[in-house]
């Protein structure tokens, strides 16, 4: 039912929008976020349940620059612990 | 410290006291298997599955009440696939379509108003199977068929939510069956926002890990957990997806919708406020979902105890043997998201 990887929005329509998964192209309802054209989203089940931030390009690399943040030493006084 | 590598040899080589943690999503039960992660941990690091296959706990009454509706040559009936399979207390959906029944199987919401759009003599009825990350869907569904005009299409709801039925498995730990963290479910998050999960952290001292669905996202994770062991504590190391608070809209349109009701699971009973029923006022869309708790799954599946993390999959004696993705017994064994077909289909032992 999931995606886990999200699609880019090619075209908003009133309700909905063609979002494109690497060439596969679906439908998405948009009534959970507003999209515009070039949006990166999740979708699940046929909706857009999220919108990404336009920023982050890469889901792995981005695992590592928040990961980068934890080392050993520092997890004990992590702010808001 | 961090990069890749030093984690993976960390995972590998991991001697500190034993770890069970639990991945509730089913999405990463599937990433789990098809990534091969249980081979990169160490054997002091146990993955268990846990409650978060919709499809999975699901109880027979539910399935039963859908083949009646079924049954009706006035109905149709739509689902998101994997649940056509999996058998009530004596039919399945397959069942019911092979005696003539009108089921039909969808990818998106959209589809099925069209359909009812263009065929208005018949009721089209949802199967409505989910969890938080699915209930705004149907909200929206419903929204959608109020806006387009469109009354003959209904919900048979078996929505569950997350926080009651993880209070659950938490209380029903034991010494042997211990859980030291909880790989929290990403999209559920990406809905309800990563504080869903701060209260019950804090109050059973368990980290819970909001992650993503990459096999090196959720490596991070677990090395994160095995971390954090015995802290009460979220991290989210799903940021780009998952925020503090959520996505606040699918939220406010949930609630338009719905409200929280006690809930059947299978294996485990009633679980006060873990499921969502629809608003008396949209009462006309719910098809007789109400009570539907009966839970008769027979034929020796150990279902219930492998959604608790009770046993593993290779525990139950007709694993493999009389119960295969081509013959399933129980719903673990149907669904892509279950715990029993992904350790089957790839060949996981522990
Ligand atoms: S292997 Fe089959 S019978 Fe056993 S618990 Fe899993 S689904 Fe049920």
């Amino acid at each position: 039912m999931c995606v886990a990887y999200p699609g880019t929005v090619i075209e908003v329509k009133d309700h909905s929008a063609i979002v494109d998964f690497t060439g596969t192209k679906v439908e998405a309802l948009t009534g959970l976020e507003d999209v515009k054209k070039g949006d990166r989203v999740l979708v699940h089940a046929g909706c857009v349940i999220r919108v990404m931030p336009e920023e982050e390009a890469d889901e792995t690399e981005e695992i590592f620059r928040e990961l980068a943040s934890l080392t050993v030493e520092d997890m004990k006084e992590r702010p808001g612990r | 410290m961090n990069s890749f590598d030093e984690i993976k040899k960390f995972l590998r080589e991991y001697d500190g006291p034993k770890v069970r943690l639990m991945e509730v999503c089913g999405t990463h039960t599937a990433s789990i298997a098809s990534n091969g992660i249980p081979s990169m941990l160490s054997d002091n690091i146990r993955l268990i599955s846990g409650p978060g296959c919709p499809v999975c706990v699901t109880v027979t009454a539910y399935i039963d009440k859908l083949v009646e509706l079924a049954m009706n040559p006035d109905n149709t009936i739509v689902s998101f696939g994997d649940l056509l399979r999996v058998r009530g207390s004596a039919k399945s959906l397959s069942d019911a379509k092979a005696e003539g029944a009108d089921v039909r199987m969808v990818y998106s919401p959209s589809q099925i108003l069209d359909m009812a759009a263009e065929d208005k003599n018949r009721t089209y009825i949802f199967a409505a199977v989910g969890f938080e990350t699915t209930a705004p869907v149907y909200a929206l569904l419903l929204e959608e068929a109020e806006r387009r005009n469109i009354s003959n299409v209904k919900l048979l709801t078996s929505l569950k939510t997350m926080p009651e039925v993880i209070r659950w498995v938490i209380g029903s730990r034991t010494d042997e069956t211990p859980i030291d963290g909880f790989l929290a479910p990403g999209h559920v998050c990406a809905v309800m926002g990563a504080d869903m999960f701060r209260d019950i952290a804090a109050e059973s001292s368990i980290p819970f890990v909001v992650s993503g669905f990459e096999g090196p996202q959720i490596l991070a994770s677990i090395y994160e957990l095995v971390k954090l062991r015995g802290k009460g504590v979220v991290e989210n190391l799903y940021q780009t997806v998952v925020t503090p608070k959520g996505n606040v809209k699918a939220q406010k349109m949930m609630d338009r919708y719905f409200e929280p009701c006690d809930a059947s699971w299978r294996g485990m009973g009633k679980i006060t406020g873990s499921g969502l029923i629809l608003r008396a006022q949209y009462s006309s869309r719910d098809a007789g979902s109400d009570g539907l708790d009966v839970d008769a799954a027979g034929n020796g599946c150990r279902c219930a105890s492998v959604l608790t993390g009770a046993i593993s999959p290779t525990g139950c004696p007709l694993f493999g043997k009389t119960c295969t993705p081509r013959d399933p017994h129980g719903a673990c064994m149907v669904s892509q998201e279950g715990s029993c077909y992904n350790w089957f289909i790839s060949g996981r032992t522990r």
